[in-house]
C-alpha cells in the first residue's frame, strides 16, 4: 500500500518538474532485458522525479555528482551517479522475498513481514500450460496444506480441495475461492448421488488457468477474518491476468502472449492381467463373471483339455467353446434366428485365449490448449486493459468423455481526473463435459450404469471388442453371461451419457475515490452467474440400475447459480508518529447466493436412441431452489512499529438469512502478531539473513445450508395409481425442525516461524494450528417413535492440530547452472473430542452401514464397516467353512460398526527441483502421500474375480491365518475362488479397506527458452518450448502389486466423504509439448 | 475502534441503500422446496398412509413368512443374521414417522370437519401395526410417541398395553364406522363401505384375542370376515415406473435379469405331495416353473446353474436325513432353507412366484423364461387379514375349547381355493378339481387318528394361505408350534429360531431408553409360555 502512495505521490510531482541541469536518457529494464514501464526515477535527496514509458524510457534533467535513484515495485533500488554521459541504461533485480508484497484478504496488499499468519503463493509459471484444465489440480502439490483429491481420471471430473483438513461434517470443507476480488462460485453439482452416478465438474473448471497471474491461499482463520463464514476453509485467491491490469504491473505496450500445447491423455497404469486362466470357477469352465476358469494351457489339471465345453467334445474344435450367443444367451434377449443379422450363426464358435478388453476399451486421447493474452495500457499509464481468450479440447482416455472450454476474458483500468479510479472484469465461459455415467459399482453389477463397473473386471476370456453389444432389432443390451445379467460395456459407451453446458459470466467493477492521499473509499460490486445445462441419459435396454432406468431414462435440468456482492470500504493509511503507523480497512458487504434448478426426468422410452421428452411415458418435475443471504461488517487495523513489530486486529460480524432471529447473527474476531528480529537484534556472525516469528488468533463460523429450521410436508402428485388414475398423497416431513438452531463455531491458534539463511540460499516457513470447532451441526438421527428420523441440532466439539512446512534451497546459484529444491510438507490430523451424551457415532458420509464416522476420541476421518470377528485376543475367528467370520453380533449390540480405517494421510510432501543451465530448465515435482486407509471395490474385485497376476498363484489350497471357534489354529483348507471371492467379496469391510500409501512423480517439465538473439529477426519478443508429463509414474506400494491402483480418489464425490471407493476412479497420464510465444 | 465501528455502520447503511432488498432481506427460513405442515389435506394424507400401510404389512410379512418357510430364507446360515437390526429400520421408520405421525395429523384436520371414516380407517390400520410390532419385536413406544422435540427418547409401553390400546382403537373405530361419516375418494380396502372395515376391525381384534388366550372374548364377536367379498386386502396394479404400483414380490422376482428369489424347497413339496396322492392344485397358481427338468434331479447335472447338482457335492447329514434336500424334480426349482449360496446365473431357470398372489403367471406348463411385464403384471394382491385365516382361526379356538377344528379348516381351505381361483386373468380352476382336493384332504384329515397329526394338517394348510403375508404363520407357530415336521436349516448350528426381532436399528441406537437384545430367545408378552420352535 505504501509503495503504491510513493508511486502516487511520484506521479503528481513529475507535473511540476522544471529544473534543467543536463538530460540524462536510458532504459530501465529487468534481468532478462525486458523494459519495465513506471519505474520511478528520482534525483536522490530532492522530490525531482519521472516515471519510465512503455519502453522504459526515460528523460530526466539532473546535474553532474547527483544521483539517480531507480525503483520499482518488486525490484530491489538501484542507485547510479551521474557522471560525464547522458545515458544510464540501468537494470533492476528483483527484489527478495523480504519485501515481497502479498494479496491478503479483500485484495489489500501487505509485506509479507507484516503478516502474522501463513500465506502461500504460487505464481503464473507453476500454473500456465498444464494438460489438466482444473485450477486445482493444476494447484495439486504447489502449497502446503492444501489437499486435492481427483475423482477420477475422467477428463472434466469433480475435484475436492481441503484445506488444513476437515474442520466440520455438516457442511462443506471446501475453501472460498475468491476471483479478483469477488466471491466465485466452486461447486460440484453431481449429477445423481455417489450410488447412482458420480459426475458432474467443480465449478472452478470454469477458469482457465492459462489466465491466472497468481494464486494466494489463504490457510487460517486469522487470514480469512474478513471474509467472515465464507473464509472459514481457507480463501483461494485468484488474481487473473485479466484483474491485474494497473499502474504499477509490468503491462507492456500492446504485447501479445500465445500459449499452445498438444498432450497425449490415457489411462495411467492398466492392472497387469494374468494371461493364464479364463472364466469360470474351480478351475472349471463356465459363462460367470469371475475367472476362476481353466487354464489357457491345454496340459495340467486346471489345462483346457478337460473341459469337454472347450477341447472339442462340444463345439467339435479343441480350443474353441461354442459362441456364447448361439449355446448360452436365453431365447428372451436373442432367438436364434436373429444370429445372422449378428453375422453369427448356430455353428459360431468362441475361441479359449485371453482377449485385451481393458486396452480395446480405453484409446489415448488428446488435449489442445491454445491461449492469446493481449495487454497493454494508454501512453500516461491512466487506462489500461487485457484480454485473454483460451480455448480448450480434452479428449478423455475413456470413450465418449470429453471437455471443451472457450473462455475470453476482460479487465481494465482507468484512472479519472477526478481522484475516481475504475475497475472491471468480465470474463464469459462456456465448458462442455462429456462423459458416460461411472456410477458406483461393487463386485458384480452397479447401482446404475458405470462404464467402469462392468469393464475392468470382465473375463480374460472374453473380448467385448469382439462380442456385439445390442440386439439387432431392440437394441437393447446383450452380452455373453447367462440370464444377461450384466451390461455390455460397448453398449453403455452407445447408449447412455451425462453431459454438462456450461455457460458463466463473472466479474466485477469497483470504484475508488480518493479523500485524500491516504484515505479512501472504494465501493465494488461482483456478480457470478453460472447456467448448467446437464443432460443425463440411458436409451432402453440397459440390464443395470432399476427398471425406471431399463426403461429409458431422459434427464434434462438446468441449475442457475448465483452470487451478488456488494461492498464499501474505507481504507487509509497513517504514519501515526517516528515509530508507527497504522493502516485499516473498515466495510460492509452483502451477499446473496441464489441455487435454482429445474427440469424434467422422463421415463419409459418409446422409439429406441430418439432423447426427447415426447418420446417418453411419463416426465416428473426436477426442481430445487435455495436462496441465503448474508450482510457482514468488518473492520481492520494494521499497526506497525519500527519495522520489526507488527499487530493486526480485525473483525467481522455477520447476519445470515436461513436462521430464526436470535441465532443470526454472530461476531468473529481475530488478532495476529509479527516480530522481526533480524531488524532489530545483532545475529552476530550466525548466518541468518531474515527471521520472522509469528502467530495469530482467529475465529470463524460455519452457517447451515438450506432451510434447516423448517418443518415441512411432503406432497407427491405419482405415489400410486388406482384404476389407471394418479393418486396424490402428502406425508409428514422426516425432519424436526429446531428453531434454536445455531451456526458452528471455530477458533483456531496458529503459530509460524519463517527464516532465511546462508545468505538466503535456505529459507523456511513453518507453521503450526490447532483449530476447535464448537457447537457443532449434527443432523442427529432420532427414534421414528419420535415422529421425525433426524433434527439438527448443535452438540459436540472438533480439534484439528497440523503442521506445515515449506523449505527452500539454493543449492546452485550460478550466472548459468542453478538448481533450486522447494519441499512443502502437510500433516493434520482433526479429532472428535465429543458428540453429546447420547450419540456414540454418527456416519456421515457413505452408506450408513460402511462410510466415514464421527466417534468421539477418534479420528474425523475415521472409516466405519463390517469387521472379522477375532477372539479376545484379537486373533481372527474362521468359521466351520474356513472363511472368516463376519462380526455382526458386536454391530447389533452397541448398534455401531467396527472401525475399519483412517483415511486420513500422516502426512503429504512434495519435492519440487528446478534445474536451470543456460536457456534450459527443468522441473520435476514428486510427492509422496504417506499413510491413510482406502476401502477399495477394486482391488477386491479385481483379485475376488482372480484377474489380475496376483492371483495367479491359484491351483493349491490356502489356509486362511486365524483360529477356529475353539481357539485352536485354523487347519481348514479352501481353495482359490473361496479365499478371494468368499473372503474378499463376501467378507467383511476391514477385508477390503488397504494402507493407500502412495508416491507419485506428478510433473515434469524441460522448457527451452529460445534466445533473444534468435528472435531479433521475427515478430517474437520471446519464446520458449517445453516438453512434459504429468502422472508418469505412481505406486502405492501397499496395495496389490498387479492392480497398479491409484488411491487418489474421492469415490463418494466432492464432499466430506474419503477413503472410499467403488469403481469410480482410475488416474490419467498427459504428456506432450507446449509452445509460448510472445510478440 | 468506536470509530470504526460507527464507520462500518455508516458503510452498511450505505449498502443497503445501494443494494436491491432482495440481497439483503434476512428472514429467508421457510423452505420453498416442500409444503409447509399447515396446508396439508386430510385426504392426501389417507391416500399415503393406505398405500404404506400395504406395503408395511408386506414387509413385515416377508419376515414371518421367510423365517417359518413359506418363503425362501438364504440371507445367512445363522437365523440371528438374516434379518439384522439395519433390516427392519425401514418398516419401523414407516410405522411411526411414516404412518402414525400421519395418523396423528390427520385426525386433527379430520376432527374438525368431522371426517369420522377418515379417522376410523387410519385407527384400524394404527391397531395393525401396534400389534405387528408388539408380535415381532415385544415392547414398543406407544404413551410417549410422536411427541416430536418434546420426547426425543420415547420409553417403550409393554407389550400388553400395547395390544389393551390397539384393541381400544379398534373398538372407537367401529365407533367411527358407525357415525356415518364420508368416505374418502380412495378408500383402496373397502371402496367406501364400511361394513367391511367394520368386519375387519373385529377380525383384527378377534386375532388378537386368540394371541391373548381370551377365546370367550374371540368367540364372542361375530361379524367378522368369514366370506372372501369381505378380506380386508390391498390390491397392486401394473404400473411399472413412475409410480411402480406392482406388487412389491412381483417386482424383485420378474426382472430383466430373471428372477430375483428362490422359491423354498419346503412349500413347494408340500404343495406337490398333496393330500391322499393328489397335487394341491393351487400349485400352478402359487409357481411358474420356467424349465421343466432340474438338473441333477431329472435333468442332467449342471454345475453352473444348480452347484448341488453336482455329483459329490457335500450335503450336511441331517438334510439327508429329512429326505428333502437340494431340489425337487419337474423343474420346481427352488432351494433349500437357509441356503446362502452366491447366486449363479439362473434367473430363466429357477421357480418363480406364481399369480397368486404377487401377480406374476399361471403355470400352463409353457416353461418359459419370464421377466418384468409377464404374468399379470404385478397386479396381485397383499392380504391383510383373509376369510380363510379367519377359519383357521376359528378352528385353533375350537381345538383350544375343545371343540371340533374340521368343519372350520375345511372352510379355510375352501376359501383359499376359492380365492386362488378367482384371479381374473389366470384359468379358472374348476369345480371338480377343488372338491376333489377338498376330499383329499378330509381323507387325510380322517386317517389322522391323533389330533397332533390333525394340527399338522391344519399347520400346513393355514401356512400355505400365508404367501405374501406370513405374519399369521409366525404368530401361529410361536403360539401353538404346528407344523412340527419342518424342513431343517443347511446349516446344522443355526442358532435358535428367533422367537421376537432384533430392535430396529434406528429405535436402538437412537433412542436411549432402548438396550438392544443380548439375543433372539426373548418371547413376546402373549407367548411367554409357547412351545419350542425351531
Amino acid at each position: 500500500m505504501k509503495s503504491l502512495f510513493r508511486l502516487l505521490v511520484v506521479f503528481l510531482l513529475t507535473a511540476q518538474m522544471s529544473f534543467a541541469q543536463k538530460t540524462v536518457t536510458g532504459v530501465v529494464s529487468d534481468s532478462d532485458g525486458l523494459p519495465l514501464p513506471g519505474a520511478t526515477v528520482l534525483v536522490q535527496g530532492t522530490t525531482t522525479g519521472v516515471t519510465t514509458d512503455f519502453d522504459g524510457n526515460f528523460s530526466i534533467n539532473v546535474a553532474e555528482g547527483q544521483t539517480l535513484e531507480f525503483s520499482f515495485v518488486g525490484y530491489e533500488t538501484a542507485a547510479v551517479a551521474v557522471g560525464a554521459g547522458n545515458v544510464i541504461n540501468v537494470t533492476l533485480s528483483l527484489g527478495t522475498q523480504l519485501e515481497e508484497v502479498i494479496v491478503t484478504s479483500l485484495g489489500i496488499t501487505r509485506e509479507k513481514r507484516a503478516l502474522g499468519y501463513a500465506v502461500s503463493e504460487v505464481d503464473n509459471t507453476q500454473i500456465e500450460n498444464r494438460a489438466s484444465g482444473d485450477v486445482a489440480r493444476v494447484l495439486s502439490g504447489k502449497a502446503s496444506g492444501v489437499q486435492v483429491t481427483n475423482q477420477g481420471g475422467i477428463s472434466g471430473s469433480g475435484t475436492s480441495v481441503v484445506i488444513r483438513g476437515l474442520s466440520t461434517f455438516s457442511s462443506s470443507n471446501q475453501p472460498l475461492f475468491v476471483v479478483d476480488g469477488v466471491p466465485f462460485q466452486s461447486d460440484t453439482n453431481a449429477m445423481g448421488s455417489f450410488t447412482s452416478g458420480n459426475n458432474g465438474s467443480s465449478r472452478f473448471l470454469d477458469l482457465d488457468p492459462n489466465n491466472i497471474e497468481s494464486v494466494n491461499v489463504l490457510k487460517g482463520l486469522a487470514a480469512a477474518t474478513l471474509y467472515g463464514s465464507q473464509g472459514r476453509n481457507g480463501v483461494i485467491l485468484i488474481t487473473t491476468k485479466s484483474g491485474t491490469t494497473g499502474a504499477g504491473t509490468r503491462a507492456q505496450k500492446n504485447e501479445v502472449t500465445v500459449n499452445t500445447s498438444y498432450f497425449t491423455n490415457e489411462l495411467a497404469m492398466k492392472p497387469d492381467f494374468q494371461m493364464q486362466y479364463g472364466n469360470g470357477f474351480n478351475q472349471n469352465f463356465g459363462w460367470f463373471f469371475s475367472n476362476w476358469g481353466p487354464s489357457f494351457d491345454e496340459e495340467g489339471p486346471a489345462g483346457w483339455g478337460r473341459q469337454s465345453a472347450i477341447n472339442g467334445t462340444v463345439s467339435g474344435q479343441p480350443g474353441f467353446l461354442k459362441h456364447p450367443y448361439n449355446s448360452n444367451l436365453n431365447a428372451r434377449f436373442l432367438s436364434r434366428d436373429l444370429l445372422p443379422l449378428l453375422g453369427l450363426s448356430m455353428d459360431s464358435l468362441w475361441e479359449w485365449k485371453p482377449y485385451d478388453s481393458v486396452g480395446d476399451l480405453f484409446q489415448p486421447g488428446e488435449i489442445v490448449n491454445t491461449n492469446i493474452n493481449f495487454r497493454g495500457q494508454s501512453d500516461d499509464g491512466k487506462v489500461s486493459y487485457n484480454v485473454n481468450y483460451g480455448n480448450l479440447d480434452d479428449k478423455g482416455f475413456t470413450p465418449g468423455n470429453t471437455l471443451r472450454r472457450n473462455a475470453l476474458s476482460f479487465g481494465g483500468r482507468a484512472v479519472l481526473s477526478n481522484k475516481i479510479t475504475v475497475n472491471g472484469t468480465l470474463n464469459y465461459t462456456a465448458t462442455d463435459f462429456k462423459t458416460p455415467p461411472i456410477a458406483a459399482a461393487y463386485s458384480s453389477g452397479s447401482s446404475d450404469s458405470s462404464l467402469y463397473g462392468n469393464v475392468f473386471y470382465t473375463p480374460r476370456s472374453i473380448g467385448i471388442a469382439q462380442l456385439p453389444y445390442a440386439h439387432p432389432i431392440t437394441g437393447a443390451s446383450i452380452y455373453y453371461r447367462s440370464s444377461n445379467g450384466i451390461q455390455h460395456p460397448l453398449w453403455t459407451v452407445n447408449n447412455t451419457g451425462d453431459a454438462q453446458m456450461t455457460h458463466r459470466v463473472f466479474g466485477g467493477v469497483s470504484a475508488q475515490y480518493d479523500i485524500s492521499d491516504n484515505l479512501n473509499l472504494r465501493y465494488s460490486y461482483g456478480y457470478d452467474v453460472y447456467s448448467e445445462d446437464n443432460t443425463s441419459y440411458q436409451n432402453k435396454g440397459g440390464q443395470d440400475g432399476n427398471l425406471e432406468v431399463q426403461s429409458g431414462l431422459y434427464e434434462k435440468w438446468n441449475n442457475t447459480s448465483t452470487i451478488f456482492n456488494h461492498q464499501v470500504t474505507i481504507n487509509g493509511d497513517f504514519e501515526l508518529d517516528d515509530d508507527w503507523s497504522v493502516t485499516f480497512n473498515a466495510g460492509a458487504e452483502s451477499v446473496g447466493r441464489e441455487y435454482d434448478r429445474n427440469g424434467v426426468r422422463s421415463t419409459g422410452q418409446n422409439v429406441f436412441n430418439v432423447l426427447r421428452h415426447y418420446n417418453f411415458n411419463s416426465q416428473e418435475e426436477i426442481e430445487f431452489y435455495s436462496r441465503r443471504n448474508v450482510l457482514g461488517v468488518f473492520a481492520q487495523a494494521a499497526f506497525d512499529y519500527q519495522d520489526y513489530l507488527y499487530f493486526t486486529l480485525a473483525s467481522r460480524t455477520d447476519w445470515v438469512s436461513n436462521l430464526s432471529e436470535e441465532n443470526r447473527s454472530i461476531t468473529y474476531p481475530s488478532a495476529s502478531i509479527s516480530f522481526v528480529p533480524t531488524s532489530v537484534l545483532d545475529f552476530g556472525n550466525l548466518p541468518i539473513d531474515f527471521l520472522k516469528v509469528r502467530a495469530s488468533y482467529g475465529t470463524s463460523a460455519t452457517y447451515p445450508g438450506g432451510y434447516p429450521i423448517a418443518s415441512t410436508l411432503s406432497l407427491n402428485t405419482k405415489d400410486f395409481k388406482v384404476d389407471g388414475v394418479e393418486v396424490i398423497t402428502n406425508t409428514t416431513g422426516s425432519q424436526l425442525g429446531n428453531t434454536g438452531l445455531k451456526p458452528e463455531l471455530l477458533a483456531e491458534l496458529e503459530f509460524g516461524l519463517e527464516a532465511n539463511l546462508f545468505d538466503n540460499r535456505l529459507s523456511a516457513e513453518i507453521s503450526y494450528f490447532n483449530r476447535q470447532t464448537t457447537d457443532l451441526i449434527i443432523t442427529q438421527p432420532l427414534d421414528p417413535s419420535t415422529g421425525y428420523t433426524s433434527t439438527r441440532t448443535n452438540i459436540g466439539e472438533i480439534s484439528a492440530t497440523g503442521w506445515e512446512v515449506d523449505l527452500n534451497a539454493d543449492w546452485i546459484r550460478g550466472d548459468k547452472f542453478n538448481w533450486n529444491t522447494s519441499v512443502n510438507y502437510t500433516t493434520n490430523q482433526a479429532i472428535v473430542e465429543d458428540l453429546g451424551q447420547n450419540t456414540d457415532q454418527i456416519v456421515y458420509a457413505g452408506f450408513s452401514t460402511r462410510g466415514n464416522a464421527a466417534i468421539p476420541g477418534l479420528p474425523l476421518t475415521s472409516m466405519i464397516g463390517t469387521s472379522v470377528a477375532r477372539d479376545d485376543s484379537g486373533r481372527p475367528l474362521v468359521d466351520a467353512s474356513g472363511s472368516y467370520r463376519t462380526n455382526n453380533d458386536t454391530n447389533y449390540k452397541t448398534n455401531k460398526y467396527a472401525l475399519i480405517g483412517d483415511s486420513n494421510p500422516d502426512f503429504i510432501a512434495n519435492i519440487g527441483n528446478t534445474i536451470t543451465y543456460g536457456n534450459l530448465s527443468l522441473n520435476v515435482l514428486f510427492n509422496a502421500s504417506i499413510g491413510g486407509d482406502m476401502y477399495s471395490s477394486f482391488i477386491m474385485t479385481l483379485l475376488g474375480r482372480g484377474i489380475t497376476t496376483d492371483t495367479l498363484d491359484r491351483e493349491l489350497p490356502y489356509i486362511l491365518p486365524g483360529v477356529l471357534a475353539d481357539g485352536s489354529p485354523n487347519n481348514k483348507m479352501i481353495d482359490n475362488a473361496t479365499t478371494y471371492f468368499g473372503n474378499l467379496i463376501l467378507g467383511g469391510d476391514e477385508l477390503r479397506t488397504w494402507d493407500a500409501s502412495v508416491l507419485r512423480l506428478s510433473e515434469v517439465s524441460l522448457t527451452y527458452d529460445i534466445p533473444s538473439s534468435w528472435l531479433d529477426k521475427t515478430p517474437f519478443g520471446a519464446a520458449s518450448i517445453s516438453a512434459q508429463g504429468f502422472n508418469l509414474w505412481y505406486d502405492a506400494y501397499n496395495t496389490p502389486d498387479g492392480i497398479n491402483y491409484d488411491p487418489n480418489i474421492a469415490g463418494l464425490g466432492v464432499g466430506n466423504g474419503s477413503g472410499f471407493e467403488y469403481f469410480n476412479g482410475v488416474s490419467a497420464r498427459r504428456y506432450g509439448v507446449s509452445l509460448k510465444l510472445t510478440f | 475502534m468506536k470509530t470504526l465501528n460507527k464507520l462500518s455502520i455508516l458503510a452498511l447503511t450505505s449498502l443497503l441503500v445501494l443494494s436491491s432488498c432482495e440481497t439483503t432481506e434476512l428472514d429467508l427460513t421457510s423452505n420453498p422446496n416442500a409444503l409447509s405442515p399447515e396446508q396439508a389435506s386430510a385426504d392426501l394424507f389417507i391416500n399415503n398412509i393406505q398405500e404404506d400401510f400395504a406395503r408395511f404389512v408386506d414387509g413385515m410379512g416377508a419376515v414371518g413368512g421367510r423365517l417359518t418357510r413359506v418363503a425362501h430364507m438364504g440371507g445367512d446360515r445363522l437365523y440371528r443374521d438374516n434379518y439384522g437390526p439395519g433390516s427392519f429400520s425401514g418398516l419401523w421408520s414407516s410405522a411411526y414417522q411414516g404412518m402414525m405421525e400421519d395418523i396423528r395429523v390427520m385426525n386433527v384436520i379430520a376432527e374438525e370437519n368431522g371426517l369420522t371414516y377418515y379417522v376410523g380407517m387410519g385407527q384400524v390400520m394404527q391397531a395393525y401395526i401396534l400389534m405387528t410390532l408388539v408380535d415381532y419385536f415385544g415392547d414398543v413406544p406407544y404413551s410417549e410417541a410422536l411427541k416430536g422435540s418434546e420426547n426425543l427418547n420415547p420409553a417403550a409401553d409393554s407389550g400388553a398395553s400395547v395390544y389393551n390400546a390397539a384393541i381400544a382403537l379398534l373398538d372407537a373405530a367401529i365407533g367411527n364406522f358407525n357415525a356415518g361419516g364420508v368416505a374418502p375418494q380412495y378408500d383402496m380396502y373397502y371402496g367406501g363401505n364400511a361394513a367391511g372395515w367394520v368386519k375387519a376391525a373385529n377380525s383384527i381384534k378377534k386375532r388378537a384375542y386368540l394371541n391373548l388366550g381370551e377365546y370367550s372374548s374371540y368367540s364372542s364377536i361375530t361379524n367378522y370376515i368369514t366370506d372372501n367379498s369381505d378380506d380386508f386386502e390391498f390390491s397392486w396394479g401394473t404400473n411399472e415406473v413412475n409410480p411402480d404400483t406392482r406388487h412389491p414380490i412381483y417386482t424383485y422376482n420378474y426382472t430383466n435379469t430373471g428372477a430375483g428369489d428362490y422359491q423354498p424347497n419346503w412349500m413347494m413339496n408340500l404343495m406337490m405331495q398333496g393330500r391322499n396322492g393328489m397335487r394341491d392344485p393351487r400349485i400352478n397358481y402359487m409357481y411358474y416353473r420356467q424349465v421343466q427338468y432340474t438338473p441333477g434331479k431329472d435333468g442332467p447335472s449342471d454345475e453352473v446353474s444348480l452347484e448341488c447338482s453336482a455329483p459329490g457335492y457335500y450335503i450336511e447329514p441331517h438334510r439327508i436325513a429329512y429326505g428333502l434336500y437340494c431340489n425337487l424334480p419337474e423343474g420346481y426349482w427352488g432351494r433349500d432353507h437357509g441356503n446362502d449360496e452366491g447366486i449363479p446365473p439362473d434367473g430363466f431357470k429357477r421357480t418363480l412366484m406364481g399369480v397368486y398372489p404377487a401377480g406374476g403367471a399361471y403355470d400352463d406348463s409353457s416353461y418359459s423364461a419370464l421377466g418384468n411385464g409377464d404374468g399379470l403384471g404385478g397386479a396381485g394382491i397383499t392380504p391383510v387379514v383373509s376369510a380363510a385365516l379367519m377359519h383357521f382361526l376359528d378352528a385353533e379356538v375350537a381345538v383350544m375349547t375343545g371343540g371340533d377344528p374340521t368343519t372350520s379348516t375345511l372352510a379355510g381351505i375352501t376359501a383359499n381355493l376359492n380365492k386362488v381361483d378367482d384371479i381374473p386373468g389366470a384359468p379358472a380352476m374348476d369345480a371338480a378339481t377343488a372338491d376333489a382336493y377338498i376330499a383329499a384332504f378330509a381323507a387325510d384329515w380322517t386317517a389322522a387318528s391323533t389330533l397332533d397329526a390333525k394340527l399338522e394338517l391344519w399347520a400346513e394348510e393355514l401356512w400355505k394361505t400365508q404367501r405374501g403375508n406370513g405374519t399369521d404363520a409366525y404368530n401361529s407357530y410361536r403360539r401353538n408350534g404346528y407344523p412340527k415336521n419342518l424342513q431343517p436349516t443347511v446349516e446344522p448350528d443355526p442358532g435358535p429360531f428367533p422367537v421376537s426381532m432384533w430392535y430396529p436399528q434406528n429405535y436402538a441406537a437412537n433412542n436411549s431408553n432402548v438396550t438392544q437384545k443380548s439375543d433372539l430367545t426373548g418371547r413376546v408378552f402373549w407367548n411367554t409360555n409357547g412351545p419350542a420352535v425351531d
